[in-house]
Protein backbone atom coordinates (compact mmCIF):
# COMPACT_ATOMS: atom_id res chain seq x y z
CA UNK A 1 0.00 0.00 0.00
CA UNK A 2 1.31 3.44 -0.85
CA UNK A 3 2.31 5.59 2.13
CA UNK A 4 0.13 8.39 3.43
CA UNK A 5 3.01 10.86 3.32
CA UNK A 6 6.45 10.42 1.82
CA UNK A 7 9.45 12.59 1.17
CA UNK A 8 12.72 11.46 -0.37
CA UNK A 9 15.88 13.54 -0.50
CA UNK A 10 13.96 16.56 0.73
CA UNK A 11 15.83 19.84 0.78
CA UNK A 12 14.23 23.13 1.76
CA UNK A 13 15.83 26.55 1.73
CA UNK A 14 14.50 29.49 3.71
CA UNK A 15 16.04 32.79 2.74
CA UNK A 16 18.72 30.90 0.82
CA UNK A 17 19.89 28.87 3.83
CA UNK A 18 19.19 25.13 3.99
CA UNK A 19 16.68 24.24 6.71
CA UNK A 20 16.24 20.63 5.65
CA UNK A 21 18.91 18.55 3.94
CA UNK A 22 18.51 15.09 2.44
CA UNK A 23 15.45 14.25 4.48
CA UNK A 24 13.75 10.92 3.85
CA UNK A 25 10.44 10.55 5.61
CA UNK A 26 7.57 8.12 5.39
CA UNK A 27 4.23 7.88 7.17
CA UNK A 28 2.39 4.65 6.40
CA UNK A 29 -1.40 4.51 6.29
CA UNK A 30 -2.85 3.99 9.73
CA UNK A 31 0.45 4.75 11.41
CA UNK A 32 1.08 7.31 14.15
CA UNK A 33 4.50 8.94 14.01
CA UNK A 34 5.75 11.53 16.47
CA UNK A 35 8.21 14.00 15.00
CA UNK A 36 10.67 15.25 17.61
CA UNK A 37 13.65 17.53 17.77
CA UNK A 38 14.93 20.70 19.39
CA UNK A 39 13.63 24.12 18.44
CA UNK A 40 14.96 25.14 15.04
CA UNK A 41 15.60 21.54 13.96
CA UNK A 42 13.21 21.92 11.02
CA UNK A 43 10.14 20.07 12.29
CA UNK A 44 7.63 22.66 11.11
CA UNK A 45 9.48 23.08 7.82
CA UNK A 46 9.32 19.34 7.22
CA UNK A 47 5.58 19.36 7.87
CA UNK A 48 5.10 22.34 5.55
CA UNK A 49 7.19 20.70 2.84
CA UNK A 50 5.15 17.50 3.10
CA UNK A 51 1.96 19.53 2.61
CA UNK A 52 3.28 21.69 -0.21
CA UNK A 53 3.38 24.86 1.90
CA UNK A 54 7.18 25.14 1.79
CA UNK A 55 8.72 24.66 -1.68
CA UNK A 56 11.21 21.82 -2.11
CA UNK A 57 14.58 22.86 -3.50
CA UNK A 58 15.28 19.17 -4.13
CA UNK A 59 13.55 15.88 -3.51
CA UNK A 60 10.14 14.39 -4.09
CA UNK A 61 7.05 14.51 -1.92
CA UNK A 62 4.04 12.24 -2.21
CA UNK A 63 0.62 12.35 -0.60
CA UNK A 64 -1.46 9.18 -0.58
CA UNK A 65 0.72 7.82 -3.38
CA UNK A 66 0.37 10.85 -5.66
CA UNK A 67 3.20 13.26 -6.42
CA UNK A 68 2.56 16.47 -4.49
CA UNK A 69 2.12 18.63 -7.57
CA UNK A 70 -0.57 16.33 -8.96
CA UNK A 71 -2.32 15.63 -5.67
CA UNK A 72 -5.99 16.72 -5.66
CA UNK A 73 -7.67 14.83 -2.80
CA UNK A 74 -6.91 17.58 -0.28
CA UNK A 75 -10.22 17.06 1.48
CA UNK A 76 -8.68 13.87 2.93
CA UNK A 77 -5.94 15.84 4.70
CA UNK A 78 -6.38 17.46 8.11
CA UNK A 79 -3.86 20.03 9.27
CA UNK A 80 -3.35 21.83 12.56
CA UNK A 81 -0.80 24.59 11.97
CA UNK A 82 1.62 25.51 14.70
CA UNK A 83 0.28 28.93 15.49
CA UNK A 84 -2.84 29.10 13.43
CA UNK A 85 -5.84 31.30 13.81
CA UNK A 86 -3.84 34.42 13.18
CA UNK A 87 -6.00 37.22 14.46
CA UNK A 88 -8.20 38.67 11.79
CA UNK A 89 -9.98 41.97 11.71
CA UNK A 90 -13.49 40.53 11.73
CA UNK A 91 -15.25 38.45 14.39
CA UNK A 92 -16.00 34.80 13.69
CA UNK A 93 -17.68 32.10 15.73
CA UNK A 94 -16.10 28.82 16.73
CA UNK A 95 -18.52 27.01 14.45
CA UNK A 96 -17.68 29.23 11.47
CA UNK A 97 -13.98 28.46 11.92
CA UNK A 98 -14.46 24.71 12.45
CA UNK A 99 -16.62 24.53 9.32
CA UNK A 100 -13.71 25.84 7.23
CA UNK A 101 -12.18 22.38 7.74
CA UNK A 102 -14.90 21.23 5.30
CA UNK A 103 -14.29 23.98 2.75
CA UNK A 104 -12.29 21.72 0.42
CA UNK A 105 -15.26 19.43 -0.19
CA UNK A 106 -17.27 20.61 -3.21
CA UNK A 107 -14.93 23.54 -3.18
CA UNK A 108 -16.95 25.78 -5.50
CA UNK A 109 -20.39 25.11 -4.07
CA UNK A 110 -21.86 27.96 -2.03
CA UNK A 111 -22.40 27.31 1.64
CA UNK A 112 -22.13 24.22 3.79
CA UNK A 113 -24.48 21.25 3.81
CA UNK A 114 -26.15 19.46 6.69
CA UNK A 115 -23.47 16.78 6.61
CA UNK A 116 -20.77 19.46 6.93
CA UNK A 117 -22.49 20.93 9.98
CA UNK A 118 -22.87 17.45 11.47
CA UNK A 119 -19.16 16.74 10.99
CA UNK A 120 -18.26 20.09 12.54
CA UNK A 121 -20.51 19.31 15.48
CA UNK A 122 -18.84 15.93 16.02
CA UNK A 123 -15.41 17.55 15.80
CA UNK A 124 -16.38 20.15 18.41
CA UNK A 125 -17.66 17.41 20.68
CA UNK A 126 -14.42 15.48 20.22
CA UNK A 127 -12.42 18.38 21.66
CA UNK A 128 -15.05 19.18 24.29
CA UNK A 129 -16.08 22.56 22.91
CA UNK A 130 -19.65 21.92 21.77
CA UNK A 131 -21.14 24.41 24.26
CA UNK A 132 -18.96 27.13 22.71
CA UNK A 133 -20.04 26.75 19.06
CA UNK A 134 -21.51 30.24 18.96
CA UNK A 135 -18.74 31.91 20.96
CA UNK A 136 -16.39 34.35 19.26
CA UNK A 137 -13.01 32.76 18.68
CA UNK A 138 -11.32 35.99 19.73
CA UNK A 139 -12.74 35.65 23.24
CA UNK A 140 -11.45 32.12 23.90
CA UNK A 141 -8.41 31.24 25.97
CA UNK A 142 -5.26 30.18 24.15
CA UNK A 143 -5.87 26.52 24.92
CA UNK A 144 -9.48 26.71 23.75
CA UNK A 145 -8.36 28.44 20.56
CA UNK A 146 -5.91 25.62 19.92
CA UNK A 147 -8.72 23.09 20.43
CA UNK A 148 -10.79 24.99 17.83
CA UNK A 149 -7.99 24.45 15.30
CA UNK A 150 -7.82 20.78 16.19
CA UNK A 151 -11.58 20.53 15.72
CA UNK A 152 -11.25 22.25 12.33
CA UNK A 153 -8.81 19.52 11.22
CA UNK A 154 -11.02 16.76 12.66
CA UNK A 155 -14.06 18.19 10.85
CA UNK A 156 -12.39 17.30 7.56
CA UNK A 157 -12.75 13.62 8.60
CA UNK A 158 -9.23 13.12 7.33
CA UNK A 159 -7.36 10.02 6.24
CA UNK A 160 -4.12 11.81 6.99
CA UNK A 161 -3.88 14.14 9.99
CA UNK A 162 -0.88 16.40 10.54
CA UNK A 163 -0.65 18.24 13.85
CA UNK A 164 2.15 20.73 14.47
CA UNK A 165 2.56 21.05 18.23
CA UNK A 166 -1.16 20.86 18.80
CA UNK A 167 -1.06 20.95 22.59
CA UNK A 168 0.81 24.21 23.09
CA UNK A 169 -1.18 26.01 25.75
CA UNK A 170 -3.86 23.32 25.97
CA UNK A 171 -5.09 22.47 29.45
CA UNK A 172 -4.95 18.85 30.76
CA UNK A 173 -8.62 18.24 29.96
CA UNK A 174 -8.11 19.36 26.39
CA UNK A 175 -5.04 17.17 26.12
CA UNK A 176 -6.94 14.14 27.34
CA UNK A 177 -9.71 14.87 24.81
CA UNK A 178 -7.17 15.20 22.02
CA UNK A 179 -5.57 11.92 23.00
CA UNK A 180 -8.97 10.20 22.87
CA UNK A 181 -9.64 11.74 19.48
CA UNK A 182 -6.26 10.58 18.16
CA UNK A 183 -6.88 7.07 19.45
CA UNK A 184 -10.26 7.01 17.71
CA UNK A 185 -8.83 8.25 14.44
CA UNK A 186 -5.97 5.78 14.56
CA UNK A 187 -8.39 2.93 15.23
CA UNK A 188 -10.26 3.96 12.07
CA UNK A 189 -7.06 3.79 10.03
CA UNK A 190 -6.19 7.47 9.87
CA UNK A 191 -2.47 8.15 9.46
CA UNK A 192 -1.24 10.69 11.99
CA UNK A 193 1.90 12.80 12.09
CA UNK A 194 2.30 14.62 15.37
CA UNK A 195 4.99 17.22 15.95
CA UNK A 196 5.90 17.51 19.61
CA UNK A 197 8.70 18.25 22.02
CA UNK A 198 8.31 14.88 23.71
CA UNK A 199 6.36 11.69 23.17
CA UNK A 200 4.86 11.80 26.64
CA UNK A 201 1.39 10.41 27.12
CA UNK A 202 0.90 9.74 23.41
CA UNK A 203 3.49 6.93 23.69
CA UNK A 204 0.93 4.08 23.86
CA UNK A 205 -0.41 5.16 20.46
CA UNK A 206 2.97 5.81 18.87
CA UNK A 207 4.26 3.42 16.21
CA UNK A 208 7.47 5.26 15.48
CA UNK A 209 9.39 8.39 16.37
CA UNK A 210 11.45 10.45 13.98
CA UNK A 211 13.97 12.89 15.42
CA UNK A 212 15.27 15.87 13.48
CA UNK A 213 18.37 17.80 14.37
CA UNK A 214 19.82 20.63 12.30
CA UNK A 215 17.62 19.77 9.34
CA UNK A 216 18.56 16.09 9.20
CA UNK A 217 16.86 12.93 10.40
CA UNK A 218 19.00 11.55 13.23
CA UNK A 219 16.62 8.86 14.42
CA UNK A 220 13.79 6.92 12.83
CA UNK A 221 12.50 3.93 14.73
CA UNK A 222 10.52 2.52 17.60
CA UNK A 223 9.64 4.98 20.34
CA UNK A 224 11.82 5.07 23.41
CA UNK A 225 14.95 3.90 21.61
CA UNK A 226 16.65 7.21 20.95
CA UNK A 227 18.45 9.33 23.47
CA UNK A 228 17.58 12.34 21.33
CA UNK A 229 13.92 11.84 22.08
CA UNK A 230 14.63 13.59 25.33
CA UNK A 231 13.48 17.15 24.85
CA UNK A 232 15.89 20.03 25.13
CA UNK A 233 13.82 21.42 27.99
CA UNK A 234 15.09 18.53 30.10
CA UNK A 235 18.39 20.31 30.52
CA UNK A 236 16.77 23.56 31.57
CA UNK A 237 14.64 22.66 34.55
CA UNK A 238 14.27 26.32 35.49
CA UNK A 239 12.43 27.04 32.26
CA UNK A 240 8.67 26.92 32.15
CA UNK A 241 7.51 23.58 30.76
CA UNK A 242 7.21 23.73 27.00
CA UNK A 243 4.25 22.58 24.99
CA UNK A 244 4.71 18.86 25.44
CA UNK A 245 2.54 15.91 26.14
CA UNK A 246 4.49 15.46 29.35
CA UNK A 247 7.02 12.67 29.79
CA UNK A 248 6.46 9.13 30.76
CA UNK A 249 8.13 7.90 33.89
CA UNK A 250 8.47 11.37 35.27
CA UNK A 251 7.22 11.66 38.85
CA UNK A 252 4.18 13.90 39.01
CA UNK B 1 -39.76 69.97 0.28
CA UNK B 2 -39.14 66.23 -0.01
CA UNK B 3 -35.78 65.10 -1.44
CA UNK B 4 -37.71 62.63 -3.58
CA UNK B 5 -39.42 65.39 -5.55
CA UNK B 6 -36.15 65.95 -7.42
CA UNK B 7 -35.07 63.55 -10.16
CA UNK B 8 -31.40 64.01 -9.31
CA UNK B 9 -32.08 63.12 -5.69
CA UNK B 10 -33.96 59.99 -6.68
CA UNK B 11 -30.99 58.83 -8.74
CA UNK B 12 -28.56 59.83 -6.00
CA UNK B 13 -30.52 57.90 -3.40
CA UNK B 14 -30.54 54.73 -5.50
CA UNK B 15 -26.80 55.06 -6.17
CA UNK B 16 -26.11 55.69 -2.49
CA UNK B 17 -28.20 52.70 -1.43
CA UNK B 18 -26.49 50.35 -3.92
CA UNK B 19 -23.04 51.39 -2.83
CA UNK B 20 -24.03 51.50 0.83
CA UNK B 21 -25.04 47.85 0.76
CA UNK B 22 -22.42 46.63 -1.71
CA UNK B 23 -19.24 48.23 -0.41
CA UNK B 24 -19.25 46.65 3.09
CA UNK B 25 -20.35 43.29 1.68
CA UNK B 26 -17.09 43.23 -0.29
CA UNK B 27 -15.03 45.27 2.18
CA UNK B 28 -15.40 42.69 4.96
CA UNK B 29 -12.86 40.49 3.17
CA UNK B 30 -10.37 43.36 3.05
CA UNK B 31 -10.85 44.05 6.76
CA UNK B 32 -10.54 40.33 7.49
CA UNK B 33 -7.22 40.16 5.61
CA UNK B 34 -6.03 43.40 7.24
CA UNK B 35 -5.98 44.96 3.79
CA UNK B 36 -8.03 48.04 4.62
CA UNK B 37 -5.58 50.19 2.69
CA UNK B 38 -6.19 48.25 -0.53
CA UNK B 39 -9.35 50.26 -1.18
CA UNK B 40 -7.37 53.50 -0.84
CA UNK B 41 -4.67 52.24 -3.19
CA UNK B 42 -7.29 51.29 -5.77
CA UNK B 43 -9.03 54.63 -5.31
CA UNK B 44 -5.84 56.59 -5.91
CA UNK B 45 -5.09 54.58 -9.06
CA UNK B 46 -8.65 55.13 -10.26
CA UNK B 47 -8.08 58.89 -10.16
CA UNK B 48 -5.27 58.46 -12.70
CA UNK B 49 -7.45 56.11 -14.74
CA UNK B 50 -10.33 58.56 -14.85
CA UNK B 51 -7.94 61.35 -15.87
CA UNK B 52 -6.44 59.20 -18.61
CA UNK B 53 -9.97 58.55 -19.84
CA UNK B 54 -10.66 62.30 -19.94
CA UNK B 55 -7.41 63.01 -21.76
CA UNK B 56 -7.78 60.35 -24.42
CA UNK B 57 -11.49 60.90 -24.89
CA UNK B 58 -12.16 57.29 -24.00
CA UNK B 59 -15.00 56.60 -21.62
CA UNK B 60 -13.88 57.56 -18.09
CA UNK B 61 -15.45 54.35 -16.83
CA UNK B 62 -13.12 52.27 -19.00
CA UNK B 63 -10.09 54.12 -17.67
CA UNK B 64 -11.33 53.74 -14.11
CA UNK B 65 -12.01 50.01 -14.50
CA UNK B 66 -8.61 49.28 -16.05
CA UNK B 67 -6.77 51.29 -13.41
CA UNK B 68 -8.78 49.76 -10.58
CA UNK B 69 -8.26 46.16 -11.67
CA UNK B 70 -4.56 46.70 -12.39
CA UNK B 71 -3.99 48.31 -9.00
CA UNK B 72 -5.99 45.62 -7.21
CA UNK B 73 -4.05 42.77 -8.79
CA UNK B 74 -0.73 44.54 -8.22
CA UNK B 75 -1.49 45.14 -4.54
CA UNK B 76 -2.62 41.55 -4.02
CA UNK B 77 0.48 40.10 -5.68
CA UNK B 78 2.71 42.42 -3.63
CA UNK B 79 0.95 41.36 -0.44
CA UNK B 80 1.48 37.72 -1.32
CA UNK B 81 5.20 38.28 -1.82
CA UNK B 82 5.78 39.82 1.56
CA UNK B 83 5.44 42.93 3.57
CA UNK B 84 8.56 44.99 3.12
CA UNK B 85 8.63 45.27 -0.66
CA UNK B 86 4.86 45.73 -0.69
CA UNK B 87 4.95 48.71 1.63
CA UNK B 88 6.99 50.91 -0.69
CA UNK B 89 5.16 49.66 -3.76
CA UNK B 90 1.83 50.51 -2.17
CA UNK B 91 3.12 54.00 -1.43
CA UNK B 92 4.16 54.34 -5.08
CA UNK B 93 0.62 53.45 -6.19
CA UNK B 94 -0.77 56.10 -3.83
CA UNK B 95 1.53 58.92 -4.98
CA UNK B 96 1.56 57.84 -8.61
CA UNK B 97 -2.22 57.73 -8.73
CA UNK B 98 -2.74 61.20 -7.32
CA UNK B 99 0.17 62.92 -9.09
CA UNK B 100 -0.53 61.15 -12.38
CA UNK B 101 -4.22 61.90 -12.10
CA UNK B 102 -3.63 65.58 -11.36
CA UNK B 103 -1.17 65.88 -14.22
CA UNK B 104 -3.38 64.11 -16.76
CA UNK B 105 -6.44 66.12 -15.68
CA UNK B 106 -4.47 69.32 -16.18
CA UNK B 107 -3.29 68.16 -19.61
CA UNK B 108 -6.89 67.36 -20.52
CA UNK B 109 -7.85 70.91 -19.57
CA UNK B 110 -10.25 69.55 -16.98
CA UNK B 111 -8.68 70.75 -13.74
CA UNK B 112 -12.01 72.21 -12.65
CA UNK B 113 -13.33 68.67 -12.32
CA UNK B 114 -10.70 67.55 -9.84
CA UNK B 115 -12.81 68.23 -6.70
CA UNK B 116 -15.73 66.20 -8.01
CA UNK B 117 -13.42 63.31 -8.93
CA UNK B 118 -11.69 63.35 -5.55
CA UNK B 119 -14.74 63.86 -3.36
CA UNK B 120 -17.63 62.53 -5.45
CA UNK B 121 -20.46 64.01 -7.45
CA UNK B 122 -23.42 62.11 -6.14
CA UNK B 123 -25.97 64.75 -7.13
CA UNK B 124 -24.75 64.66 -10.75
CA UNK B 125 -25.33 60.92 -11.23
CA UNK B 126 -27.15 60.31 -14.54
CA UNK B 127 -29.37 57.38 -15.41
CA UNK B 128 -26.52 55.88 -17.45
CA UNK B 129 -24.18 56.30 -14.47
CA UNK B 130 -26.72 54.58 -12.30
CA UNK B 131 -26.82 51.57 -14.60
CA UNK B 132 -23.01 51.35 -14.55
CA UNK B 133 -22.93 51.59 -10.77
CA UNK B 134 -25.61 48.91 -10.45
CA UNK B 135 -23.77 46.51 -12.77
CA UNK B 136 -20.35 46.74 -11.11
CA UNK B 137 -21.73 46.68 -7.58
CA UNK B 138 -24.01 43.73 -8.23
CA UNK B 139 -21.18 41.71 -9.80
CA UNK B 140 -18.93 42.43 -6.82
CA UNK B 141 -21.71 41.55 -4.38
CA UNK B 142 -22.52 38.26 -6.05
CA UNK B 143 -18.86 37.22 -5.80
CA UNK B 144 -18.76 38.24 -2.15
CA UNK B 145 -21.93 36.42 -1.18
CA UNK B 146 -21.70 33.44 -3.54
CA UNK B 147 -18.15 32.60 -2.45
CA UNK B 148 -18.53 33.50 1.22
CA UNK B 149 -17.58 30.00 2.38
CA UNK B 150 -14.41 29.94 0.30
CA UNK B 151 -13.39 33.58 0.80
CA UNK B 152 -13.88 33.37 4.57
CA UNK B 153 -11.79 30.20 4.82
CA UNK B 154 -8.97 31.62 2.69
CA UNK B 155 -8.96 34.88 4.64
CA UNK B 156 -9.07 33.26 8.04
CA UNK B 157 -6.08 30.95 7.59
CA UNK B 158 -4.35 30.82 4.21
CA UNK B 159 -2.21 27.78 4.95
CA UNK B 160 -5.07 25.72 6.31
CA UNK B 161 -7.22 26.74 3.34
CA UNK B 162 -4.49 25.59 0.94
CA UNK B 163 -4.26 22.25 2.70
CA UNK B 164 -8.05 21.97 2.46
CA UNK B 165 -7.61 22.23 -1.31
CA UNK B 166 -8.97 25.74 -1.84
CA UNK B 167 -7.40 27.77 -4.69
CA UNK B 168 -6.27 30.48 -2.29
CA UNK B 169 -4.51 32.66 -4.81
CA UNK B 170 -7.50 32.71 -7.16
CA UNK B 171 -9.78 33.53 -4.24
CA UNK B 172 -7.55 36.38 -3.08
CA UNK B 173 -7.49 37.78 -6.60
CA UNK B 174 -11.29 37.49 -6.71
CA UNK B 175 -11.46 39.61 -3.54
CA UNK B 176 -9.10 42.17 -5.07
CA UNK B 177 -11.11 42.40 -8.28
CA UNK B 178 -14.41 42.62 -6.40
CA UNK B 179 -12.88 45.47 -4.42
CA UNK B 180 -11.81 47.13 -7.67
CA UNK B 181 -15.35 46.96 -9.06
CA UNK B 182 -16.76 48.30 -5.82
CA UNK B 183 -14.36 51.23 -5.83
CA UNK B 184 -15.40 52.08 -9.38
CA UNK B 185 -19.05 51.87 -8.34
CA UNK B 186 -18.52 53.96 -5.22
CA UNK B 187 -16.28 56.64 -6.71
CA UNK B 188 -19.18 58.88 -7.74
CA UNK B 189 -20.82 58.58 -4.35
CA UNK B 190 -17.96 59.63 -2.09
CA UNK B 191 -15.07 60.25 -4.51
CA UNK B 192 -11.84 58.33 -5.03
CA UNK B 193 -10.17 59.69 -1.89
CA UNK B 194 -12.90 58.54 0.49
CA UNK B 195 -14.07 55.44 -1.31
CA UNK B 196 -12.26 53.08 1.02
CA UNK B 197 -14.21 54.45 3.97
CA UNK B 198 -17.35 52.78 2.63
CA UNK B 199 -15.54 49.45 2.28
CA UNK B 200 -14.11 49.57 5.79
CA UNK B 201 -16.10 51.72 8.25
CA UNK B 202 -19.47 49.90 8.20
CA UNK B 203 -17.68 46.56 8.60
CA UNK B 204 -15.54 47.87 11.45
CA UNK B 205 -18.67 49.26 13.11
CA UNK B 206 -20.62 46.01 12.71
CA UNK B 207 -17.64 44.03 14.02
CA UNK B 208 -17.84 45.91 17.32
CA UNK B 209 -21.30 44.53 18.06
CA UNK B 210 -21.74 41.36 15.95
CA UNK B 211 -20.74 37.92 17.17
CA UNK B 212 -20.14 36.11 13.90
CA UNK B 213 -18.65 36.73 10.48
CA UNK B 214 -22.03 36.31 8.87
CA UNK B 215 -23.69 38.81 11.20
CA UNK B 216 -20.84 41.25 10.61
CA UNK B 217 -21.36 41.04 6.86
CA UNK B 218 -25.13 41.57 7.13
CA UNK B 219 -24.74 44.26 9.79
CA UNK B 220 -22.09 46.01 7.72
CA UNK B 221 -24.46 46.17 4.76
CA UNK B 222 -27.24 47.53 6.99
CA UNK B 223 -24.97 50.16 8.53
CA UNK B 224 -23.63 51.04 5.07
CA UNK B 225 -27.16 51.58 3.79
CA UNK B 226 -28.08 53.71 6.80
CA UNK B 227 -24.94 55.80 6.51
CA UNK B 228 -25.09 56.48 2.75
CA UNK B 229 -28.82 57.18 2.53
CA UNK B 230 -28.90 58.99 5.86
CA UNK B 231 -25.83 61.02 4.95
CA UNK B 232 -27.30 61.99 1.60
CA UNK B 233 -30.61 63.08 3.11
CA UNK B 234 -28.81 65.02 5.84
CA UNK B 235 -26.63 66.70 3.24
CA UNK B 236 -29.74 67.63 1.25
CA UNK B 237 -31.45 69.38 4.16
CA UNK B 238 -28.32 70.95 5.61
CA UNK B 239 -26.89 71.85 2.21
CA UNK B 240 -23.61 69.96 2.76
CA UNK B 241 -21.29 68.03 0.45
CA UNK B 242 -22.89 64.56 0.30
CA UNK B 243 -19.69 62.48 0.01
CA UNK B 244 -18.01 64.03 3.02
CA UNK B 245 -21.24 63.92 5.02
CA UNK B 246 -21.64 60.21 4.31
CA UNK B 247 -18.09 59.40 5.42
CA UNK B 248 -18.45 61.48 8.59
CA UNK B 249 -21.65 59.52 9.22
CA UNK B 250 -19.63 56.32 8.87
CA UNK B 251 -17.15 57.49 11.48
CA UNK B 252 -20.05 58.41 13.75
CA UNK B 253 -21.54 54.93 13.24
CA UNK B 254 -18.22 53.38 14.21
CA UNK B 255 -18.09 55.48 17.37
CA UNK B 256 -21.66 54.56 18.34
CA UNK B 257 -21.06 50.86 17.63
CA UNK B 258 -17.84 50.88 19.67
CA UNK B 259 -19.64 52.43 22.61
CA UNK B 260 -22.50 49.94 22.28
CA UNK B 261 -20.09 47.00 22.07
CA UNK B 262 -18.17 48.23 25.10
CA UNK B 263 -21.36 48.80 27.09
CA UNK B 264 -22.56 45.31 26.25
CA UNK B 265 -19.31 43.72 27.33
CA UNK B 266 -18.89 45.70 30.53
CA UNK B 267 -22.53 46.23 31.46
CA UNK B 268 -24.65 43.17 32.14
CA UNK B 269 -21.79 40.73 32.75
CA UNK B 270 -21.03 41.59 36.35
Amino acid sequence: MTPALALSGGRVLLGGAPVLTGVDFRLARGELVVLLGPNGAGKTTLVRALLGLAPLAAGRAELLGQPLERFRAWHLIGYVPQRGGATTGVPATVEEVVLTGRSGRRRWSPGYRTEDRAAAGRALAAVGLEPLGRARVGQLSGGQGQRVLIARALAAEPEVLVLDEPVSGVDPEGRARLLDALAGLRARGCAILLVAHAVGDVAPLTDRTVVLRDGRVVHDGAPGTARLEEPEEHHHPERAPGPTFGRIGEPT
Amino acid sequence: MSPLSYDFMQRALVAAALVGVGAPTVGIYLVQRRLSLMGDGIGHAVFAGLAAGLLTGAAPLAGALVAACAAAVAIELLRERGRTAGDVALALIFYGGIAGGALLTYLAGASARIPSLLFGSLLAVSTADLVEIAIVVLIAMSVSIGLRKQLFAAGYDEDAARVSGLPVRTLNLAVALAAALTVVGAMRVVGVLLVSALLVLPVAAAGRVAGSFRATQLGGAAIGLLVTVGGLVAAFYADLAPGATIVCGGILAYGVASAAGLARRVGPAR
